[in-house]
């Protein structure tokens, strides 16, 4: 057995990296060749050699040696995708009313979702595993609705894992369309935008309202944090509102109590 | 940890939560550590760079995508801040293989400190480039994909990076008296 295909196959294997059509033929070659069964019990004993191998204990004062140079990176203007969601995070009900009031003079944050990695730096283009769904095991669906419409078809969640409060937004559509949500009087913030799959058009902050441009099969998860505030005491309501070239196509609504919620 | 409770330690840690950044040190500096010592063979420069690794992605925190695993990132900067140290090591002296004594492992029975010795003075022997798949293929349990995006490789490359750096490992250990085919 010469051939370097059939041996990397064999390596492929030992580490559950082979799909469907070359575990068949990693099968035939295992029942033809004595020298490839060999090889795959040496690669075998390999790896469980190195199993063998225990993980080392970090010193015991490695963690407090770290934690007393860290400083912490308060989230700064124009620095990503993250910040963006928070210069309009409101500290008190007045301060709603006051937004609201003023909503010709509101800053309204515009995000591109192209270029959503920074640039600036080393660390512009860092990469890593695809999450291949958000959502846990454990996480609790508080409320869902599900618009089907030609060319359209949506589902959007209300999420709670832990104490941590996610909107979840799938999105199929075969035309640009426009999705509202209104977080106002929901009693929550959006904080964070926990992931993206696929490319949106646009997703532009206004206050407590999030208005989304999508086109195409995509994913968006919004982290939601109660807004410190008694006022807001009760259920939870989101609104949405799906339309296309100004025309509503589906108006829906979620509801959720807040109690337990992170602030 | 799963991926909700990593978003919301990293959106902490975003806020400057010292909280969520002891846990996200807690939760990673093992395998963090592991790999630094895997690479470098050194377990003080392993604690070195593991510091300079958390400390750089704090300071970077607020650029790290959510659409991707912080273990990821984590480990790319890990494996960068271990080559680099690799890098001033070359210029200041020969590379010497320093081994954890057995005093530095006193949970483990002597036997497996050989092993680890052993296998760890085979590592040494690799090339960065090999050692590295090693180390993120069988001390990290990393799939190909990961190793992929950690090391910016197409995953065709690592597959046949790791064949060849097994093989490499296989000879060697053969050579120490480790390995019996």
């Amino acid at each position: 057995m010469t051939d370097l295909w059939e041996l990397e196959l064999i390596s492929a294997a030992i580490d559950g990296e082979l799909d469907v059509d070359e575990q068949v033929e990693l099968d035939l070659l295992l029942e033809s060749s004595e020298e490839a069964r060999e090889f795959k019990a040496e690669l075998e004993q390999l790896d469980s050699l190195l199993k063998d191998v225990p993980n080392l204990a970090p010193p015991e004062s490695l963690h407090a040696r770290i934690m007393a140079h860290a400083k912490p990176q308060r989230v700064q203007s124009n620095s990503s995708i993250l910040d963006w969601l928070r210069p309009l995070k409101p500290g008190a009900g007045l301060r709603y009313a006051m937004a609201a009031a003023a909503g010709a003079l509101l800053a309204v944050v515009f995000i591109n979702t192209q270029p959503m990695l920074p640039g600036t730096n080393d660390f512009a283009d860092l990469v890593g595993t695809m999450a291949p769904d958000i959502a846990s095991a454990d996480a609790n669906i508080i409320d869902s609705f599900a618009v089907r419409k030609e060319g359209l078809e949506s589902l959007v969640q209300l999420r709670l894992s832990g104490n941590v409060l996610f909107l979840d937004i799938h999105v199929d559509t075969a035309e640009r369309l426009d999705i509202s949500v209104d977080l106002g009087g929901a009693g929550l913030w959006p904080d964070a935008l926990a992931q993206i799959d696929g490319h949106f058009e646009s997703i532009a902050i206004f206050g407590q309202a999030l208005q989304i441009e999508a086109l195409g099969t995509q994913r968006l998860t919004i982290l939601l944090r109660r807004v410190d505030d008694a006022t807001f005491a009760g259920d939870a309501k989101i609104t949405l509102e799906f339309s296309r070239e100004g025309k509503l196509l589906q108006r829906g609504a979620l509801t959720a109590t807040l109690t337990g919620v992170r602030q | 940890m799963n991926k909700d409770q990593e978003i919301a330690m990293v959106t902490d840690c975003q806020h400057g939560d010292k909280k969520a950044m002891d846990t996200l040190v807690r939760q990673m500096q093992k395998p963090v550590y592991n790999a630094a010592y895997r690479m470098l063979g050194d377990p003080d420069e392993a604690a070195d760079v593991t510091q300079a690794t958390f400390l750089n992605v704090f300071e970077n925190i607020q650029q790290f995508d959510p659409r991707y695993r912080l273990f990821s990132w984590t480990y790319r900067i890990a494996m960068n801040e271990a080559i680099d140290q690799l890098k001033r090591r070359k210029r200041t002296e020969p590379l010497e293989h320093s081994p954890v004594s057995d005093a530095d492992l006193p949970q483990e029975t002597v036997a497996t400190s050989q092993l680890c010795s052993e296998v760890q003075a085979t590592l040494m022997e690799l090339t960065e480039e090999h050692r590295a798949v090693i180390v993120l293929r069988h001390f990290g349990d990393c799939s190909y994909r990961d190793i992929g995006r950690i090391l910016q490789l197409p995953e065709k490359t690592v597959k046949s990076r790791l064949f060849t750096a097994r093989q490499q490992m296989k000879n060697k250990l053969h050579q120490h008296g480790v390995f019996s085919s």
